[in-house]
């Protein structure tokens, strides 16, 4: 029996084997024919180092303590006294990308969040100013001494489209799959939808929460957001499970849904993340 | 004072950040995305207060994610940079004699044959050539890690055929 590629290649690869040792080395010294593909193996790998450094640039040099720092600027100091040392020393090098420059990416997302955040400011004053009935009207005329004469029927107004920046991050999903929210809102919701698409993705206008990916979960920080999500399970997914802290808003079991609230018309189940949702049970 | 974590936070820093960079450089081929997404994922490593049970499988798989959310959300715009980074090296002219010509074209040879392989392919045979284990590679990319080698045995022969068939197509 000759060795396979599986063997052959955890040979080149220094990697230990189901199959005994002692067998493989016996093998190998009988079976020209192995021994052969062993060696075009271990050319073949070397030949392909070789090509993937043309690739390569010079990685940034920067140092753990500089990461360390970015990571703590970012973090609530209570999270950062348990991991410690708070001297906050920038170890960076220097060289070109060493010291990283401010982020093109988040400056462009705090820049829409002010636009976003004054466009919806500029509405609800429109929208309040237009309601009939409204007091705003009044208290605006007095202000700016225009109360001389009365003022027609006001009429509706509309409110302008909105910008509205967006967050969100796309996984596949592992064989047991966990998207967890932090923690409850004041207001906002989820609305989860079926997709043949093979990623789970996960976003929320106005991106401010913070997603945090791993093997087989994703942790959306939204501390003190009121923002709402949608998130897309693809129908493939064995199983995912939506938390809110510890409380579970949506179990997906192959085809089994699992929520306290059914599926509207367009098949999207509008999940609160409210302290009031009750826990479906598995 | 020092905590535990930070110390064990250095040392994962730095057995990993260089192949994290260079995988995430290989795979984008964009070096100062490769370089924020890199230190990205190390921030969220901070972040998390604790090490994970793998290390190396939990980093892949982070920077991996990190990478596919970046391209996905500027998807048309890297579609537009890749065929103007492909023809900017083919056009510029080289100032160098003919063996720099042919180290141009043989590196851009190399990038479309990474390319063009399927992610899975293309992730194994960057993250083995970083020297990950089979275990961390199995995890990170979800599959058995008893059929890793044979899986990468097909990666290579996929890749060496690609870059030999648009080989030969340049000359």
């Amino acid at each position: 029996m000759h060795l396979d590629d599986e063997l052959i290649q955890r040979l080149v690869h220094g990697e230990p084997a189901a199959r005994n040792e002692a067998v493989t080395t016996r093998h190998l010294e009988s079976c020209a024919a192995c021994r052969l593909r062993l060696t075009e193996a271990e050319r073949e790998e070397r030949w392909i180092t070789e090509q993937l450094r043309r690739l390569d640039h010079p990685a940034p040099d920067i140092e753990a303590e500089a990461i360390a720092h970015r990571a703590r600027e970012h973090m609530q100091p209570d999270t950062v006294s348990s991991i410690g040392d708070h001297s906050h020393v920038m170890a960076t090098r220097g060289g070109a990308m060493g010291r990283r420059p401010p982020s093109r990416r988040s400056g462009t997302l705090a820049w829409a969040r002010w636009a976003a955040g004054l466009i919806l400011l500029l509405a609800a004053a429109s929208v309040a100013y237009a309601v009939p009935g409204s007091p705003v009207r009044a208290w605006v005329s007095r202000v700016a001494g225009l109360n001389r004469t009365p003022s027609p029927p006001p009429q509706p107004v509309r409110a302008p489209p909105t910008v509205l920046a967006s967050a969100g991050i796309a996984v596949p999903p592992s064989a047991r799959f966990v998207i967890r929210f932090t923690t409850t809102q004041r207001k906002g919701s989820v609305t989860v939808t079926l997709t043949n698409e093979p990623d789970i993705s996960i976003s929320s206008l106005y991106g401010i929460a913070d997603f945090t990916s791993e093997l087989d979960r994703v942790t959306i920080d939204n501390a003190g957001s009121e923002a709402s999500y949608d998130i897309e399970l693809p129908r493939t997914a064995r199983w995912v499970e939506i938390l809110v802290a510890s409380r579970r808003i949506l179990l997906k079991r192959g085809d089994q849904i699992v929520t306290s609230r059914g599926a509207d018309a367009g098949g999207h189940y509008v999940l609160p993340l409210t302290s009031a949702a009750s826990r479906p049970d598995e | 004072m020092k905590s535990a974590f930070h110390d064990e936070f250095a040392a994962i820093f730095d057995a990993n950040f260089r192949r994290v960079y260079r995988y995430l450089d290989r795979l984008s081929g964009e070096p100062e995305l490769a370089a924020d997404l890199a230190q990205d994922t190390f921030v969220r490593l901070y972040q998390r207060g604790c090490a994970p049970d793998t290390p190396e499988a939990w980093l892949i798989t982070v920077a991996t994610n990190l990478l596919r959310n970046a391209q996905s959300q500027r998807a048309r715009r890297a579609q537009l940079l890749t065929a103007a980074r492909g023809a900017a090296v083919l056009s510029d002219p080289l100032p160098s004699p003919a063996q720099e010509l042919d180290a141009a074209e043989s590196c851009q040879c190399v990038r479309r044959a990474i390319d063009t392989l399927p992610e899975r392919e293309r992730s194994m045979l960057l993250l083995r050539a970083e020297g990950f284990s089979y275990r961390d590679i199995a995890a990170a990319l979800q599959i058995n890690e008893g059929s890793v080698g044979t899986l990468l045995a097909r990666a290579k022969r996929a890749f060496r055929d690609r870059y030999e068939g648009d080989a030969d197509a340049s000359r």
